[in-house]
């Protein structure tokens, strides 16, 4: 809107710029605002000045263009309409004959596995019906499977993991607790999911390690080899993309001491605190990962996770008395099936301790 | 057909809805997104999550008449989401944070010379601070209303008229400090109109 003749000295530059009407005039839109503002220059010639300026800067305003490099529109709505197909199957169909076919194939495949532990999942989120093999490794002992698809797992001791038996059309999902190694074969169309209590690790092709136990501290997420996106499973974190090297650590010591002291009606109107997570670089893969060649290596670990990573090695039981001792680091490496008195002997070695043993339990405290 | 009832057969699931809408603005979306943090690969996956997740939650959003404001206002709070989360980790550094720099290529100008001038008026916009920039940029960049930037923002309307007229006061008034050299390029870029 023109201003009165009066006021011209206070009008600026910016004055002008802000003014809707003005943008409208110098675009040449309406007619009214081309009258009203022609009106105005024409009844104040001292603003003169300032009017020109105004008009050209608003000019270069308008000249304003986008163009961004490398805008693939199609390519990533297709995308975007994959993901959102893939989420909708999973949330089950059930006129869809391809969901019938699949539930068939299911069925018939059920029958023919006998040797395997099935799962029907009514229990779990999904509605549709899926057969799933289930592989329970107790402590002490290891375990590999090669899926269809020709990808590896090496599974740790005291570890679960469930797998359908067909893999779903759009993605292969897989259910970890405890500790797997992953060498997953490259298949673009169909990215590889790892579904953990707390996390959720999703590759296109690519070799990673996954630790998650219930009564570690942490989740972990190790890569060796490509590229893996790894996702919280509580919170509303975005996924975070781990190189080669690098390690996801989520801690989640915290929220499980929460749930069990927390009451049940106070949880519901608390929000969940958001624990976020840690990326390591240049971490020691080899320490990771190598439980799956049979060795038994710490890397600089406390004792304290010595003793847990001895206990699933060795199915014992390990306590260490002391509180100094386990924060002490400890490195060795074991790669002869070495008995748990020659580790134990090799860690006194370099750290004076002393254990004593009973009915499969051992306790580690400072030398008497 | 008009964006009101295209975002309502949006809400009813129709994909081709959705298509329409990403077609429309992926550019708008993206250069907004690439003024705001300058990593194509988080703007391209925040694009990617926020049209994800607003047809996942479809059944839960209302009819809205501007369908474009509020998707770059959604984008906005996607990306400051994923920064956050990535700068805990210092792959960014803080000065990359929100802050939109114009450059040559955002102007239709073709010559040689009159790029040359309009540097000049670049580095004179992008002194300025950032929250009046960003609003400058939604103003005139996508011909948005003071209402619509202040939602988009999520300030009040008079913080962004303060913002887009105070920010546009400094330019003036830096014009005129450096006149030797500012007020001499500015009168080339001029005279070219």
């Amino acid at each position: 809107m023109p201003w009165k003749m009066e006021n011209f000295e206070a009008i600026h530059l910016e004055d002008f710029l802000t003014d809707y009407s003005f943008q409208s005039f110098v675009a040449g839109e309406d007619r009214e605002s081309v009258e009203r503002w022609t009106h105005w220059i024409a009844a104040n010639p001292q603003a003169k000045k300032e009017f020109d300026t105004a008009v050209k800067v608003m000019k270069l305003l308008l000249k304003t263009r986008k163009q961004v490099s490398n805008l693939h529109t199609e390519q990533e709505l297709k995308e975007l309409l994959a993901k959102i197909q893939d989420n909708e199957i999973s949330l089950e169909d059930e006129s869809s004959p391809a969901a019938w076919w699949w539930r068939a194939a299911g069925i018939i495949l059920l029958l023919i596995s006998v040797s395997l532990v099935f799962y029907f999942a009514f229990k779990s989120k999904q509605t549709d019906l899926v057969a799933y093999n289930e592989v329970i490794v107790p402590l002490g002992e290891k375990a590999q499977i090669v899926l269809a698809d020709g990808s590896h797992i090496w599974i740790n001791s005291s570890s679960k993991i469930k797998y359908p038996v067909v893999f779903d059309k759009k993605e292969r999902k897989v259910y970890l607790e405890g500790e797997a190694f992953f060498d997953i074969t490259r298949n673009e169309k169909h990215p590889f999911i790892v579904y953990t209590p707390d996390l959720k690790v999703k590759v296109l092709g690519t070799s990673f390690n996954v630790k998650n136990y219930p009564n570690d501290k942490n989740a972990v997420t190790t890569v060796v080899r490509g590229l893996v996106s790894v996702e919280s499973q509580k919170n509303e974190i975005a996924p975070i993309l781990v190189n080669p090297n690098e390690n996801y650590v989520l801690n989640t010591s915290s929220a499980k001491k929460d749930k069990i002291s927390a009451e049940p009606e106070k949880q519901t109107d608390q929000l969940p605190k958001k624990v976020l997570p840690i990326i390591n670089k240049k971490v020691n893969v080899e320490a990771i990962t190598s439980w799956k060649d049979q060795m038994l290596i710490f890397f600089d670990e406390p004792l304290e996770e010595v003793a847990l990573k001895m206990e699933r090695w060795y199915n014992v039981k390990v306590h260490i008395l002391d509180g100094e001792l386990k924060k002490e680091r400890y490195r060795g490496k074991f790669v002869n099936n070495e008995t748990i008195y020659q580790v134990l002997e090799a860690i006194k070695f370099t750290t004076p301790i002393s254990y004593k043993t009973k009915n499969n339990e051992f306790f580690i405290d400072k030398p008497k | 057909m008009n964006e009101q009832l295209q975002w309502q057969l949006f809400l009813d699931g129709e994909e081709n809805a959705l298509a329409y809408f990403f077609r429309k603005y992926h550019l708008d979306l993206f250069h907004y997104g690439i003024k705001l943090c300058n990593h194509p690969e988080i703007v391209k996956d925040s694009i990617q999550e926020m049209f994800f997740k607003l047809w996942r939650n479809r059944m839960n959003l209302s009819p809205i008449k501007m369908p474009k404001p509020y998707l770059l206002k959604v984008l906005r709070r996607h990306i400051q989401v994923n920064l956050d989360i990535q700068m805990k980790y210092s792959t960014l550094e803080s000065n990359e944070y929100f802050q939109i720099e114009f450059s040559i290529e955002d102007f239709m100008i073709e010559s040689e010379d009159e790029k040359e001038n309009y540097r000049i008026v670049l580095e004179v916009l992008n002194q300025l601070s950032p929250r009046q920039r960003e609003a400058i940029y939604l103003r005139y960049f996508n011909d948005l209303d003071f209402d619509t930037i202040s939602q988009i923002m999520d300030l009040n309307i008079q913080s962004v008229r303060n913002a887009i007229h105070r920010g546009l006061q400094v330019m003036r008034e830096m014009m005129v400090l450096e006149k030797f050299l500012l007020m001499i390029g500015m009168l080339k870029i001029i005279e070219h109109f």
